[in-house]
């Protein structure tokens, strides 16, 4: 064979491994068809809204003109070690926010991170854990945005390496990401356990998406599943200080038992509680005191029942 | 002994005097835990109202808000340029990148504290409440590392 063949052989294999990622990394939606016949309840999409903290990301940036900060408009920086993104406005503005959106939309945006336009969001979104909701709740979430007042916001690319080249193959390759991932698993029902910490076994692991944080990542930066909870690094990177960890609270004496944990996870720092108000949880405990009481107390005796035995 | 041993060892006794003070002192970050450590005492008395543990007291409300009072204003003069190494710190660097935002949630703690003290009766505790511990929470939040 010779050099020019070689080359060539290269070439096509080259070629063929390119291609053959660029169709694994292809985006799959679901249909509308396949969406269950449901009502939707606002209400019960507020909850999803409080416990989904959607507002602590998409909150409008300061000084944004006409933007209320209590509205989910959009363009409040996140910075990670990926980039700086910029979460967009999820208020019902049709042109620039999500008013135009069908129920596949959302539940595809949402649940799959794919985008109305079929490409994948950047993980950031933490869609990997939204997609452990039930459908129903995220389509009630859905009635609950639109029934808020629509805000015209700015859309505004992500600040990542090569512009927006490094944005489209980053896109591209967060298809690859899910798949090394595996689909996100629905919360299990354990019937030995009781109904509040089944209920909060499901706020916690899917619309709270405690563990995007909470839990350590491998160099995929997938979540590593056998250390769950168990604290990482600061998602806006170094100098940030770390993660804590969720296992055994009540055994490290960070709080007396559930009761008290929930007190904290109410009324923060109103009830002389300081741990939950660093590295950015300040915004997460605001939004989890805006739940119904009952809520709050699952969550607490989900969280103090992780003792490293079952997670 | 002459005038000179006397000049000699009086100046040893003050530079070892000068050394020991400057060891004490030597930490801010020491410093100023101490005083957020009280403060986070006498919010822990003020909880105890909040939390229905105890009974409110005006007196002793007011005693508890003025040691935060206290505490932060001593505070203040405790986060010089550098004093984020040295010691174990959940100082956040942010502080001295925005020293401006940092100073008004000082600022702003210091209002709540000195409005609780203040408070001469019951209904007038929980809106103060609320007040001292959403600016001990802002200033957390932002500039506070979590704990480890």
């Amino acid at each position: 064979m010779g050099a020019k063949t070689l080359a060539a052989v290269m070439l096509v294999i080259a070629a063929g491994v390119v291609g053959g990622l660029y169709l694994l990394s292809a985006p799959h939606p679901v249909n509308a068809s396949s969406l269950p016949q449901h009502v939707p309840d606002p209400a019960n999409g507020e909850v999803m809204y409080n416990a989904g903290g959607c507002i602590s990301c998409h909150k409008p940036a300061a000084g944004q003109g006409e933007g209320d900060a209590t509205l989910p408009s959009g363009g409040v920086p996140f910075n990670t070690p990926a980039g700086t993104f910029y979460p967009p406005n999820i208020t019902p503005d049709r042109e620039t926010g999500i008013g135009a959106w069908s129920d596949a939309n959302f539940v595809n945006a949402v649940q799959h991170g794919i985008s109305p336009h079929g490409t994948h969001y950047i993980p950031a979104f933490p869609y990997s854990s939204y997609g452990r909701m039930r459908v129903e709740d995220v389509l009630d979430l859905k009635a609950y945005l639109f029934s808020l007042p629509a805000v015209k916001g700015k859309r505004r690319p992500p600040e990542v390496m090569l512009g927006s080249v490094g944005e489209a193959v980053m896109r591209r390759a967060t298809g690859l990401w899910k798949l090394l991932r595996g689909d996100a698993r629905r919360i299990v029902h354990h019937a030995d356990e009781s109904a509040p910490w089944n209920r909060g076994a499901y706020l916690v692991d899917a619309p709270g998406h405690c563990g995007e944080c909470h839990t350590p990542r491998n160099f995929l930066m997938i979540p590593i599943a056998s250390e769950k909870f168990q604290g990482g690094p600061h998602p806006e990177g170094k100098g940030k200080g770390k993660v804590p960890s969720l296992i055994d609270l009540v055994g490290r004496k960070r709080y007396k038992d559930a009761d008290d944990l929930a007190n904290a996870l109410q009324f923060g720092e109103t009830f002389g509680y300081d741990k939950l108000s660093s590295g950015g949880m300040g915004a997460v405990q605001t939004n989890l005191s805006k739940l119904p009481e009952g809520d709050i107390k699952a969550i607490a005796t989900y969280l103090v029942g992780l003792t490293g035995s079952r997670q | 002994m002459s005038n000179r041993r006397v000049l000699t060892v009086a100046s040893g006794l003050m530079a070892v005097t000068l050394a020991t003070s400057a060891v004490l002192a030597a930490s801010p970050i020491e410093d100023r835990q101490a005083a957020m450590k009280a403060v986070g005492k006498a919010m822990g008395e003020l909880a105890k109202i909040a939390k229905k543990e105890k009974k409110f007291d005006a007196a002793t409300v007011k005693a508890d808000a003025q040691t935060i009072h206290d505490k932060l204003g001593t505070a203040k003069g405790l986060f010089p340029e550098g004093s984020d190494k040295g010691h174990k710190t959940r100082a956040l660097a942010a502080i001295w990148k925005d020293r401006s935002t940092f100073d008004a949630a000082l600022e702003r703690a210091e209002k709540a504290s000195l409005a609780m003290t203040e408070v001469t009766s019951e209904d007038q505790f929980m809106p103060a409440m609320n007040k001292l511990g959403g600016a001990c929470k802002n200033c957390h939040d932002k500039f506070r590392k979590p704990e480890e």
